[in-house]
């Protein structure tokens, strides 16, 4: 089998190079080069060749010399040096210390040594651009625990200083209603804080994405949901309906889907107007041709153009009416994405939201 | 006995601003603001001439939108006359060393309070503030 492996060997010695491809064309795409020159245009060319061959011994330029610069410009080509001469250790110790060479090959070369240098050096590529991607990684995850260090210090630290706060000022107060007054406001900071945590947890359950995808039962869903906010419905006056139009069997990760649903349905609650006589919350959910489309629309205060790519960012925050961690929308990019599907955002400011998820059945 | 201006995103720590302020019985003359433009707009729209001598504003650090830092860099664009109406005390969650040196920057920047806020703490710093 051919792999997509691009190999550049450079040799003044034409029937060095004419072997060279004889014994390996059928495994690798091999490009020879006459002079260091050439080898540039190639590579050029074809920036992603994994491993450069070079001859020690060439009329304008020695292989050391000439890995030492490819180093600087092609510093992921893996460099292997050849040479004929044998016992010209000072050439190797100089290759080894200024062209950085993976391996040292010499002329003639069994095909078989050729094959295993080529295996190796193959292995040595994979293993640091893993490790290179796994720094990426790291990096990323790191900006992110910086963020988040951040924000646990403002949205932990917050609430609890207002319950420390508020308790304290309530020892130098007599009067009966003041106190009742200050202990609702240590209630609704514990609340915040609760808010806060439980968004961190869904935080970490969508990171660890461990699903169990089933069948998704939607009647006995729409239910659970039409009873959860059964309350904050009447309380705030809002209108909350739900319609279904299932065609097929969908299957999914439950728990996702109504981290998503719940997360998106709490917000279409509680960017409700102040002010205003029809208030409606309402969800659509369709299943066909093997996609699930769930609409959350709402008749609140909107989104303006200009947030719409930063809200699903994290610690983003385009309101301060309401109070928010920054995390929800995060968290249902992060599942919707984790499952496959897309979310986007249709919005007018100070008319409503709709919020559309589209998930493929798993 | 000075007027007050309290500015925080968080709606509660601005009420629990207010109580400390009204129990510590040194103002009843207390407005918060949840958005710091809007704190701005306010002392905007004040005429020099209504201005009371000295009005205490306390300020958040950080909140979204418009953040402390950027509140103060807009106040310092306010003619001076109307400045130095006003001291200023920052009032936040952030001990960082970093925040506090960047705080330390700004003259205008009387005191800092480390959340959480208490009578006393008010007290002590409001007495150090007003006896320059």
């Amino acid at each position: 089998m051919k792999e997509d492996i691009k190999i550049l060997y450079v040799d003044d010695e034409l029937n060095n190079l004419i072997s060279f491809k004889a014994s390996l064309r059928n495994k690798y795409k091999i490009f020879l080069a006459e002079n260091v020159g050439h080898a540039y245009d190639i590579l050029r060319k074809h920036p992603d060749m994994r491993m450069v061959f070079s001859d020690q011994h060439m009329p304008e330029e020695s292989g050391t010399a000439f890995f030492e610069t490819l180093r600087k410009e092609f510093p992921n080509a893996i460099r292997i040096l050849v040479t004929g001469y044998t016992g010209d250790l000072d050439a190797v110790v100089e290759a080894i210390n200024r062209g950085n060479v993976f391996r040292y090959m010499k002329k003639p070369w069994k095909t078989e040594v050729l094959l295993r240098i080529i295996a190796e050096a193959n292995q040595h590529y994979l293993a640091s651009s893993l490790l290179a991607e796994k720094n990426r990684e790291l990096e990323r995850a790191y900006v992110e625990l910086d963020k988040f260090a951040h924000s646990v210090s403002h949205d932990i630290r917050g609430p609890l200083a207002g319950i420390m706060s508020a308790a304290q000022l309530a020892k130098d107060i007599d009067n009966p209603d003041e106190i009742r007054e200050i202990l609702t406001i240590i209630g609704h900071s514990a609340e915040r804080l609760d808010r806060y945590i439980l968004n961190v947890h869904d935080y970490y359950s969508v990171r660890r994405g461990e699903f169990s995808i089933s069948e998704i039962d939607f009647g006995a869903l729409s239910n659970d949901l039409l009873e959860m906010y059964e309350a904050s419905a009447s309380s705030r006056e809002v209108q909350f309906v739900i319609k279904l139009n299932i065609k097929e069997i969908f299957t999914s990760d439950e728990t996702g889907l109504r981290l998503i649903l719940t997360n998106l349905i709490s917000n279409a609650f509680k960017y409700q107007k102040k002010k205003s006589d029809e208030r409606l919350v309402e969800v659509v959910i369709e299943v066909n041709k093997g996609i699930a489309t769930f609409l959350v629309k709402d008749t609140g205060i909107g989104i303006k153009e200009h947030y719409f790519s930063e809200i699903f960012n994290i610690f983003f925050r385009a309101s301060l009416d309401e109070p928010g961690s920054g995390l929800g929308l995060y968290n249902v990019k992060s599942m919707v994405n984790k499952l496959g599907g897309s979310i986007s955002v249709e919005s007018e400011y100070g008319v409503g939201s709709i919020f559309k998820v589209e998930l493929p059945s798993k | 006995m000075y007027p007050f201006i309290v500015i925080d995103d968080s709606p509660l720590d601005c009420l629990i601003v207010k109580k400390i302020i009204s129990f510590s019985g040194k103002s009843a003359d207390i407005v918060v603001f949840n958005d710091a433009n809007k704190a701005l707009e306010h002392i905007r729209a004040l005429a020099i001439n209504q201005l009371p001598p000295l009005t205490i504003i306390t300020l958040d650090i950080m909140m979204p939108i418009m953040d402390g830092f950027e509140f103060l860099e807009q106040f310092l664009t306010l003619p001076e006359t109307v400045q130095h109406h006003f001291k200023i005390i920052i009032l936040s969650l952030s001990n960082h060393p970093y925040t506090i040196k960047r705080l330390q920057g700004y003259s205008i920047v009387e005191a800092i309070i480390e959340k959480p806020i208490t009578i006393e703490k008010l007290n002590s710093t409001l007495a150090g503030v007003l006896r320059e």
